[in-house]
């Protein structure tokens, strides 16, 4: 059976309207989860009865990037715009898969300064639920 | 060089049925010019192509004007993101600035 699996290697983070280009060196994807509710009554035995919630919700997506001093930094408090994580093109892919929607950057760390390490700042941003977040998987010829 | 644009949108359910919401990008997709097949190369925003990682940015600038002229808009020809060489180099040239200061 042929191999599976893929590393991060091409990930990639665009920015509808701000146009950012980050080196960015790791990407973390906050989960997408739903809240379970108890419905358990006096006649329940064993385990909680659990029904879903109504809404979903997704954490904070985070980027780790090599710091440029020249570079345009994240903007915490600017406007929503189109945020998309693209994953990596696998061979046959024609469109890469992506998790996309509105959403603004909630947090920015500039570098810590220190002698023989390398300078990483790092932001976050949270989907607004307006439109998306959606994920679609690759597309294939 | 050929390219494709494909409104990217995303799927949102409701109770009659799912509905394509506009992300107001399109992903871009451009022909390999060895096999022929069209392969997503980034996206294009409200007024720039956004190149996937390792994307060559010397191929931005031709890609921009041809997002343009199918979209009748200016694009700008978005940086590309450090591909692995880049930010390799990137990171050494971190180190050897640091090693200057020391």
């Amino acid at each position: 059976m042929a191999l599976i699996g893929d590393t991060g290697q091409g990930m990639t983070a665009t920015f509808g309207t701000s146009s950012l280009s980050l080196a960015v060196t790791e990407i973390t994807v906050g989960a997408i989860s739903i809240d379970m509710l108890d419905v358990s009554t006096l006649a329940t035995t064993d385990f909680q009865e659990l029904i879903s919630s109504d809404l979903k919700k997704i954490g904070k997506c985070k980027l780790k990037f090599v710091f440029v001093a020249s570079a345009t930094a994240p903007v915490v408090g600017a406007a929503a715009e189109t945020m998309t994580l693209t994953y990596p093109l696998f061979t046959g892919n024609v469109a890469a898969a992506n998790l996309a929607g509105t959403a603004q950057f909630t947090d920015f760390k500039l570098p810590d300064g220190k002698l023989g390490e390398v300078m990483f700042g790092e932001c976050e941003f949270q989907y607004n639920g307006d439109t998306g977040p959606t994920y679609t998987k690759a597309t294939t010829s | 060089m050929k390219i494709q644009l494909v409104p990217h949108v995303a799927l949102t359910k409701t109770p009659w049925g799912t509905v394509e919401k506009s992300l107001n990008q399109h992903i871009v997709l451009l022909e390999n010019s060895e096999t022929k097949k069209m392969v997503q190369c980034g996206y294009v925003g409200d007024t720039a192509f956004l190149p996937l990682s390792g994307f060559p940015q010397e191929l931005c600038e031709a890609v921009a004007a041809e997002c343009s002229k199918q979209l009748g808009k200016p694009v700008a020809a978005g940086i590309a993101p450090p591909g692995l060489e880049e930010l390799v180099a990137l990171v050494n040239a971190n180190v050897d600035s640091e090693d200057e200061d020391e």
